[in-house]
């Protein structure tokens, strides 16, 4: 069921090139994921706790349809293994939205890649309810649902963030494609 | 797909199963505890930056102005003990059998602080900076200044991790300090909010009274504060009334807070 990267059609000359670029995008994938677990462990004010987007979901989001070879089921699904104990949740809760986001884009990156902005936006609105859905019925289950409307609180802030870090990201991979 | 989910649910109904004592989970988090040093290192840094600048004028305000409350709390201290004394008397005289009473002096203290790392928002857990290494172990009670905050659940060597009362998943046994009312509070994943319940409606409880451990179940030691009475609801038709409660604790905002090693652990462990 899951399917093949297709990778970079693009032009391809001579094999040394395309090794440097494919090491261009691992070093990228694998800054935009430290970052992203960085941002999610900073502390915040208790207030905004609540609002913290899901970066690592615009993350894993970005890898799976503009870096497709760097993306992955598995490797989502282990990345959300060490975030769930990083962030105290039950283990296999982030492994399974992660793995799932994924999945998504990478299922219809072709279609999400010639997407505008404001379409992603829409799409990754889509994906946290989808996540957050997940996450709830989840701590329903496991007898720790939260009493609060301000759990849906990352629906609204993190489509917000996804022009930034997908404008970055996209200067990221020019810049280190053009070395 | 398909198989990575059924792995994810299956690990989620094994960790859900086995919380307290996990091997596996324990090595990670021991393993991963550099990346939280690593977060926290900005605030502890700022923290050392703020203790090194301060000017010996400020110092020496801050030196005056704790010398003075040591002196009240000295004071207090004094006032406590001659209490205590006689209280232990009367029970003598009544021939009592309360022990937990006796725990409340015996009691070690010692201070750890919370690494400043986020963990999940809803879930109310901290991070602290002492583990097993320091004979902290699970079920071991923490408080700030003020009033019980928790419990730690998880322990690796270096570090622990602690649920506090704050969390739906935490309940404490209480009793009403003015007239000995007991029952039970328990988290509503929010900081600065509890909820007493279990109290038969029409008993004597009102605003502004104190809550303290009562000491039953064996966990937390007597006589600590939990929190004071905000408000009371009798829901019609209900056997039950319910209150709100402000913690003690100021939860949300301290860093530094006390480990407690009750002296009666050891006689209830063995």
């Amino acid at each position: 069921m899951a399917i093949q990267p297709l990778g970079d059609n693009r032009v391809r000359v001579g094999t040394s090139r395309h090794a440097a670029r494919s090491n261009a995008a691992w070093s990228m994938a694998a800054i935009l994921v430290a970052g992203a677990i960085l941002l999610t462990l900073i502390p915040l004010p208790e207030t905004l706790r609540p609002f913290r987007p899901h970066w690592l979901t615009l993350v894993l989001f970005y890898l799976g349809v503009f870096s497709p070879l760097q993306s992955g089921i598995i490797r989502s699904w282990l990345l959300g293994i060490i975030v769930d104990v990083l962030t105290g949740t039950l283990m296999g809760l982030h492994a399974l939205t992660f793995s799932l986001t994924t999945f998504i884009a990478l299922q219809f990156h072709l279609q999400l890649r010639i997407f505008v902005v404001a379409q992603q936006m829409i799409t990754i609105t889509g994906l946290i309810l989808l996540n957050l859905i997940i996450e709830i019925l989840i701590r329903a289950a496991t007898d720790n649902s939260p009493d609060t409307l301000l759990f849906w609180g990352p629906l609204l802030t993190t489509p917000l963030f996804w022009p930034p870090v997908y404008i970055l990201a996209d200067r990221m991979t020019r810049s280190l494609n053009t070395r | 797909m398909v198989a990575v989910t059924l792995l994810s649910i299956i690990l989620i109904a094994t960790d859900h199963r086995l919380q307290k004592s996990h091997q596996i989970k324990q090595w990670m988090e021991a393993s991963l505890y550099p990346l939280h040093q690593l977060i926290d290192f900005p605030s502890s840094m700022s923290v050392w930056i703020a203790d090194e600048t301060t000017s010996s004028e400020s110092l020496q305000e801050e030196n005056a102005s704790l010398r003075k409350k040591n002196l009240l709390l000295q004071h207090k201290l004094q006032k406590h003990e001659a209490v205590e004394a006689e209280n232990s008397r009367l029970r003598e005289l009544l021939d009592s059998s309360f022990v937990f009473g006796e725990i409340h002096g015996n009691d070690q203290v010692r201070l750890a602080e919370i690494i400043s790392v986020d963990l999940d928002a809803f879930n109310q857990e901290v991070i602290l900076n002492k583990g097993s290494s320091d004979k902290v172990y699970i079920g071991q009670p923490l408080m700030d200044a003020t009033g019980v905050m928790g419990q730690i659940i998880r322990v690796t060597p270096n570090s622990s991790t602690a649920l506090l009362i704050s969390s739906s998943r935490h309940s404490i046994p209480v009793q009403n300090r003015r007239n000995g009312i007991r029952s039970i509070v328990i988290g509503i994943g929010q900081p600065n909010r509890l909820k007493f319940r279990f109290l038969p409606t029409g008993s004597d409880i009102t605003p502004g009274d104190t809550l303290i451990t009562s000491g039953l179940g064996g966990r937390f030691p007597y006589g600590y504060p939990v929190g004071t009475i905000q408000s009371i609801n009798h829901p019609e038709g209900e056997p039950f009334a319910e209150a709100l409660l402000t913690p003690a604790a100021s939860i949300e905002k301290s860093r530094e807070i006390l480990l407690i090693w009750p002296s009666s652990h050891s006689e209830i462990t063995e």
